[in-house]
């Protein structure tokens, strides 16, 4: 049964994407005014603006546009970047290593650093240690992205020197093998620190209502008049019960990361997929834009997807039919 | 911009308490020693490394190493050689004959010659290059080249600013094996330069990272000496100036404006204005002379009484700037006129000429680069007091070029225009009518008056210079009554490098875009084997 609802699942992202697809068409398209003066300007040359209509195909009927669109996204043809003058594809894929190296970690890190201190604080709601840590996590939760970094930057390495201020390896000599590998893994730090301090507050919270909920349920005062350790009523009982909010909500997070990662890879001129947004709206080049705009949805939906999939493991009470 | 934000102070001004106090004369001890990596830091992508098609300073910053142009120019000023190794002017005037180096390969081997110059400058610098095209097209009659290592250019009437307009950032020379036949704005040798420079390109990540090694074959005398030279793009200023603050940059030839006086204080930084006499530019507000309300000179003095430069310096430049009366620098001494029409602070009066005017309630887009920010808001604030919503329009570097010269959608923006070493150079491009075309840093006001026309063209061919400074005179009262554009301040700001390197402007002509020079103290002292 598991393999037919993993297949039905995935089949239900073609219409959240074909959805994605024509709402990026419509935003170019169906925005006040025509894409050549938002391309070209208001008082630019005729010749400017057919070269321009001829080259993005836009002097074609809308529907005959689409259909062009879609058939050349099948075919992985995202265009061509205004300003770097290369294909769209190109220009976003040599990007993807970069964030998916700050993304990928700080999922990991928010999602068990949140769980844990969530799960700390669950033990004794109201308690010094719950008040210290929901503070703690609210702080973390409120402090823009833009903020943190500068500070993390001023302290660790400005004042102690532990480690570099931007970019992704270092300048002078990045080293090989091992010694690269290090030189990256320095680089990573403070923007996956940077990247994460606001997730591990969000989920922290999330694990520790659903926890506190699940705790006061019968099944647990069972547990707990049977004799269990108060420890395992958490771990085997109360847990298992929040995983699964808490993994909807990680796979929302990736969304909100991406976001995040903007503002981290401009303060850390970290060469990845967030600058490359920012460059592109900054530049007006909207095949690149259009372009981030479906990966990033894309990503999204295949992680949405990963949770959903997860869900009857994490919690059996979710039956797949 | 015309090598713009460089340019520093006024020499007869207020330049005692800059950030300069550290002069380059501590950079000029010692002997050059061979290997290491320069990193530079800059705000700004270069976009499309081709150096014949645009002035901009963050594409020379990264251009610089890898080309040449004929001549090179010394402290004083005065035409160094470069690919040229001598030259001679007619006694009438008329032609100026360049004997060219021998030997010189471009960097993928293919031999350099005459024909290469020719064609540089036909093909690409006079249609495509803003202040060669301002320059030279009223008074160029031909160029020649009898054999390989000669070239000749004939003039229709005696140019004095010559030698001075064709070193590597006016003029550089490109390969025409590579460039002929094709569009110089998209070819896609734009992304992987061949120069005939001291450093051949390596790598590029547009937006990040351009890395240029040691030419080895270099014809210059000489150097290189470093290994390596690696351009850092950090658009955020705050992360620029940590960057170089924990050593990862050692080179800003375009400091932050906010941190330019905190950096300069560090131990182990120098900080020079050596530089500043062959740049001396001036910013500009640019009004849209083809949008209707701003066609009313009305309209534009009263933007200019609105607009109140010193606080902008103070709140904007930290105080690192000079007030502007005109498009030429104070710096220039001998051509700087300061009998114009000045535009004092006088809102009131501002808002009577709006009334007149029938420009009550005004909206104008300003639009504009990352890099004045802060003068954008202070400028929405200024104009707010007499009435004018100012709509901020902030583009990246290139998109901003391209919307101002190209697509010429803006009511008002700004710009930097690098006078150079003569107004011929770096005046006139900015209100030639003939100068309106879709080239970067030409006639972006798209100001046309066939008497200023008439001025430049003659200033720029007579050899008397008290005449030159007549036509001058003339030219600057006319300009800053008609007010095609509002001359803001020259920045006063220096450039800032670590102390571990030296032969970095230690020669005013060479600063910011020549590294030959440059080298690690923590070096070799012997070059490479092999």
């Amino acid at each position: 049964m598991t393999g037919h609802y993993a297949l039905r699942r995935a089949a239900s992202l073609v219409p959240s994407l074909l959805l994605v697809v024509t709402a990026t068409f419509a935003l170019v398209h169906l925005a006040p005014g025509n894409p050549v003066n938002t391309l070209a300007g208001g008082q630019s040359s005729a010749e400017y603006r057919a070269s321009l209509e001829q080259r993005f195909g836009l002097d074609r009927p809308l529907p005959e546009q689409y259909l062009r669109y879609v058939s050349r996204l099948a075919r992985g043809d995202l265009g061509r970047s205004i300003i770097q003058g290369r294909p769209v594809a190109e220009v976003i894929l040599e990007r993807v290593p970069a964030t998916l190296m700050l993304v990928v970690p700080a999922l990991v890190l928010s999602a068990g650093v949140g769980a844990a201190l969530g799960i700390a604080a669950s033990r004794r709601p109201g308690s010094f240690r719950d008040r210290l840590l929901m503070v703690g996590a609210l702080s973390g939760q409120c402090t823009p992205v833009f903020v943190s970094g500068l500070v993390l930057v001023l302290v660790f390495s400005l004042w102690l020197g532990w480690l570099p201020v931007q970019g992704m390896r270092t300048a002078r000599s990045a080293g090989h093998g091992m010694e690269g590998t290090a030189d990256l893994a320095r680089h990573l730090v403070l923007p996956v620190v940077t990247l994460t301090l606001p997730h591990i507050a969000i989920i922290a919270r999330l694990t520790r209502s659903g926890t506190i909920n699940e705790l006061h349920q019968p099944y647990v005062t069972t547990a707990r008049a049977k004799g269990v350790a108060p420890g395992k009523v958490i771990s085997r009982h109360a847990l298992p019960n929040t995983l699964g909010p808490v993994a909807t909500a990680i796979g929302n997070e990736t969304a909100f990361l991406l976001g995040g990662a903007v503002i981290t890879e401009r303060i850390f001129g970290w060469p990845g997929l967030g600058r490359l947004t920012l460059d592109a709206a900054l530049a007006r080049d909207y095949p690149v834009m259009l372009g981030v705009v479906l990966v990033v949805a894309v990503a999204v939906a295949l992680v949405n997807l990963a949770v959903d999939l997860l869900y009857p493991v994490l919690d059996p009470r979710v039956r797949l039919r | 911009m015309a090598m713009a934000l460089l340019a520093l102070s006024c020499s007869g001004g207020d330049g005692t308490d800059t950030p300069s106090a550290s002069t380059s004369s501590t950079a000029s001890a010692g002997e050059p020693r061979f290997g290491g990596t320069l990193v530079v830091g800059t705000n700004a992508d270069p976009g499309p490394l081709n150096p014949g098609i645009t002035t901009s300073v963050p594409t020379h910053v990264v251009t610089g190493p890898m080309f040449n142009g004929l001549v090179g120019i010394d402290q004083e000023l005065q035409p160094t050689p470069d690919l040229a190794t001598s030259w001679e002017i007619s006694p009438d005037g008329l032609t100026t004959t360049f004997r060219l180096a021998q030997d010189v390969r471009w960097h993928d081997g293919q031999p350099f010659s005459s024909a290469d110059v020719k064609f540089t400058f036909e093909q690409i610098l006079l249609p495509f290059s803003a202040r060669t095209k301002a320059a030279l097209t009223p008074v160029l009659a031909g160029i020649d080249a009898p054999d390989d290592t000669t070239v000749t250019f004939r003039f229709s009437r005696p140019y004095p600013a010559f030698l001075a307009l064709i070193d590597k950032v006016n003029a550089p020379i490109l390969p025409r094996h590579l460039y002929e036949g094709t569009d110089p704005m998209t070819n896609p040798v734009n992304q992987r330069p061949v120069g005939t420079g001291a450093f051949k390109f390596a790598s590029a990540t547009p937006g990040n990272e351009y890395r240029m090694v040691r030419n080895d074959d270099y014809f210059g005398e000489d150097g290189p000496y470093l290994d390596e030279i690696v351009v850092r793009v950090i658009p955020e200023q705050a992360s620029l100036a940590a960057a170089f603050e924990a050593g990862e940059v050692d080179y800003l030839p375009l400091p932050p404006e906010a941190e330019v006086d905190r950096l300069a204080e560090l131990d182990g930084v120098v900080a020079t204005d050596a530089g500043r006499e062959a740049f001396a530019s001036v910013t500009f507000l640019v009004f849209n002379l083809e949008r209707p309300a701003l066609q009313d000179r009305r309209v534009r003095e009263a933007i200019a009484l609105a607009v109140d430069k010193q606080f902008i310096i103070d709140a904007v430049l930290d105080g690192n700037g000079i007030p502007t009366t005109g498009p030429i620098s104070p710096d220039l001494v001998t051509f700087y006129s300061d009998d114009v029409v000045v535009h004092p602070p006088d809102a009131e009066r501002a808002r009577t000429l709006l009334a007149d005017a029938g420009a009550a309630d005004l909206a104008l887009t300003f639009v504009h680069d990352p890099s004045v920010a802060r003068l954008a808001a202070v400028l929405k604030d200024q104009l707010d007091q007499i009435g004018i919503d100012l709509q901020l329009v902030s583009l990246e570097r290139n998109a901003w070029i391209d919307r101002l010269y190209k697509a010429k959608d803006f009511d008002l923006s700004y710009t930097n225009f690098e006078n150079g070493p003569d107004p011929a150079i770096g005046v006139h491009r900015a209100f030639l009518s003939s100068n309106i075309g879709p080239v970067p840093f030409s006639n972006a006001a798209q100001y046309r008056n066939p008497e200023v026309d008439d001025l430049l063209t003659r200033a720029g061919t007579t050899v008397d210079t008290d005449e030159r400074v007549k036509l001058y005179d003339e030219f600057q009262k006319i300009v800053s009554e008609e007010l095609p554009y509002l001359y803001l301040y020259q920045v006063d700001r220096g450039v800032l490098y670590r102390s571990e390197f030296g032969g970095l402007h230690d020669d005013s002509g060479k600063a910011i875009i020549y590294y030959e020079d440059a080298y690690s103290r923590e070096g070799e002292p012997q070059p490479p084997s092999g």
